[in-house]
């Protein structure tokens, strides 16, 4: 599992790489929660489309940095996520509550 | 069913053991020839257990997970999960969508999505003896035939 963030433009783009999961997740929850306390005012993307593997440790980590980043007011938009991560999102239900950008735009939530 | 291959290990609850129990499973099932979103699945509901099993079943010790994987005829898959940590004293709550007592890495929808990757899931638990979770799933296969 690799964290790295980088500017794009206006916005800050997060990227999760390799295996998101219960081992993984203590560190990609305390490396988002930083970023959500350094990054105040710019808008975050965050980019899946390097994750190989994603369980429900993952729903809690994009979860927990959509919490972050609301407790100031601020949404966060998800991008590029891959076809085995999305069947998870679906299936606990979260791709409702959860604000997905398409090439499209952002889809409302 | 008749049993057509199987297999057992046993590995420390080490969260470092998730990422090698599912890969485990993986190389066992991919003599069925599963498609990717199988693979997955399969992958996802080992990855389920297991972290169950090192947070709920353990706790903060370390014991044994014992998991038995056993190719069914019809292309079926079976696996089995097996702790000897604390048990669950409420199976149906903990069934139940976003409830955890896990802290904040865990989303509470482990079952949830153990349930909906499995054709079949079975928990069966005694509080101070253990857990064991067992999934049934049929394979297809990417010849979309019975492979085994």
């Amino acid at each position: 599992m690799e964290i790295t963030h980088e500017r794009e433009g206006q916005s800050i783009v997060v990227y999760l790489s390799g295996e998101l999961d219960h081992h993984a997740a203590r560190r990609a929850i305390e490396y988002l929660d930083r970023l959500a306390a350094l990054y105040t005012e710019e808008p975050i993307l965050l980019d899946l489309n390097r994750l190989t593997f994603m369980d429900s440790s993952g729903l809690a980590v994009v979860v927990n940095f959509q919490r972050a980043l609301g407790r100031n007011g601020r949404r966060l938009v998800v991008r590029g996520v891959p076809p085995h991560p999305m069947r998870i999102f679906r299936a606990a239900h979260l791709d409702k509550r959860i604000a997905f950008q398409t090439k499209e735009g952002s889809k409302p939530i | 069913m008749n049993v057509k291959n199987q297999m057992m290990i046993r590995f420390e609850s080490r969260s470092v053991n998730e990422a090698f129990a599912r890969m485990t499973v993986a190389a066992f099932v991919s003599q069925l020839d599963p498609t990717l979103e199988e693979l997955g699945d399969i992958k996802t509901v080992v990855s389920e257990a297991v972290t169950n099993a090192i947070v709920h079943g353990y706790q903060d010790k370390v014991g044994y997970i014992t998991m038995t994987v056993r190719l069914l005829e019809g292309g079926y898959v079976e696996i089995k999960v097996k702790d000897s940590g604390c048990g669950i004293a409420d199976i149906e709550q903990a069934r139940q969508p976003l409830f955890t007592t896990g802290d904040a890495e865990r989303s509470g929808m482990g079952f949830t999505i153990m349930e909906s990757f499995s054709d079949k899931l079975r928990i069966r638990s005694t509080v101070g003896r253990g857990t064991t979770v067992t999934m049934l799933r049929r394979i297809a296969g990417r010849g979309g035939e019975e492979p085994v």
